[in-house]
């Protein structure tokens, strides 16, 4: 161990030793005040909180809509096919003079 | 003793369930550990109080997200030094430690732990505590946590994890981080009290 990194560890010997300010004790009316700011905050958080509920079912939802979507497509897939080339070709049909 | 008495599990459910009795109480008997953990890491043009408030006004908002997977006391100093380290990285500025800023009784600290002095006088143990602050004011809210827990509230490591949610590797990885910055800003100090 350097001189320097005694003389540190000395500083913070010492700087343990400086007494502890006063145990804390509770000022007058904190523990009312904190309660009456967190009852007014309530209904924020309430509100809060249904807005988060809201946003995750609405990305729920969504999940489950292109999960449906992208299995009936997987599954008719054939079927889906053969309707779009129906069509088309019922237009290119349709188009000729 | 009071605080002693509480049943932290059924005064929570009793908070849960709006009862504003049981929410003073639980501010009570939290009190001593959230304004300890505020003063040792209270940023400059802060008042303890006022970051009390917000640490308990914290814990409320986040009282459902409370799993009951490690001690209520720990999983508040969590909020606790959290709030804490946002308040320090808001100040962003780290002041230059000048040799010329000291105090008179910071000067003597410096003094008498450079001359090897056995016994400090109490005046010098002030100092040592205050000049201490200010090399730990030029870290970053982070190192200076870990300095603080370490090497001036004896804290194991396990105790830091308890309170912080950080892994022992890292705390340690930190702690000698934070310590060679330390001896650096020590060393700058010493050089221009010889100039």
């Amino acid at each position: 161990m350097n001189e320097l990194e005694r003389q540190l560890n000395r500083l913070f010997h010492w700087a343990r030793r400086a007494p502890e300010r006063e145990t804390a004790a509770l000022p007058y009316g904190f523990a009312t005040r904190v309660v009456a700011q967190w009852q007014a905050a309530r209904p924020e958080l309430v509100a809060a909180l249904w807005e988060r509920l809201a946003c995750r079912a609405a990305f729920a939802a969504g999940l489950v809509l292109l999960i449906g979507a992208a299995s009936y497509f997987a599954a008719n897939w054939h079927e889906v096919a053969y309707d779009y080339n129906l069509n088309y070709s019922a237009m290119e049909i349709a188009s000729v003079p | 003793m009071e605080e002693t008495k509480l049943d932290v599990a059924d005064c929570l459910r009793s908070v849960r369930r709006n009862d504003q009795a049981a929410a003073r109480a639980l501010v009570e008997h939290l009190y001593p550990l959230v304004i300890k953990i505020a003063r040792s890491n209270l940023p400059r043009r802060v008042a303890e109080e006022d970051l009390a408030q917000e640490i308990f006004m914290k814990m409320f908002a986040k009282l459902e997200q409370y799993r009951g997977d490690l001690p209520f006391a720990h999983w508040v100093s969590r909020i606790a030094v959290n709030t804490c380290l946002n308040h320090l990285r808001a100040q962003r500025s780290r002041p230059e430690m000048r040799w010329a800023d000291l105090s008179e009784e910071e000067a003597g600290a410096l003094d008498a732990v450079m001359s090897s002095a056995e016994e400090p006088h109490p005046a010098q143990v002030l100092g040592a505590r205050e000049l201490v602050g200010k090399l730990m004011d030029t870290l970053q809210p982070k190192d200076r946590l870990i300095i603080q827990m370490l090497d001036l509230e004896d804290r194991s490591v396990s105790e830091i994890r308890a309170m912080t949610g950080w892994m022992p590797s890292l705390i340690r990885v930190r702690a000698f981080r934070a310590r060679r910055k330390m001896r650096d800003a020590f060393a700058r100090l010493k050089k221009e009290e010889r100039v």
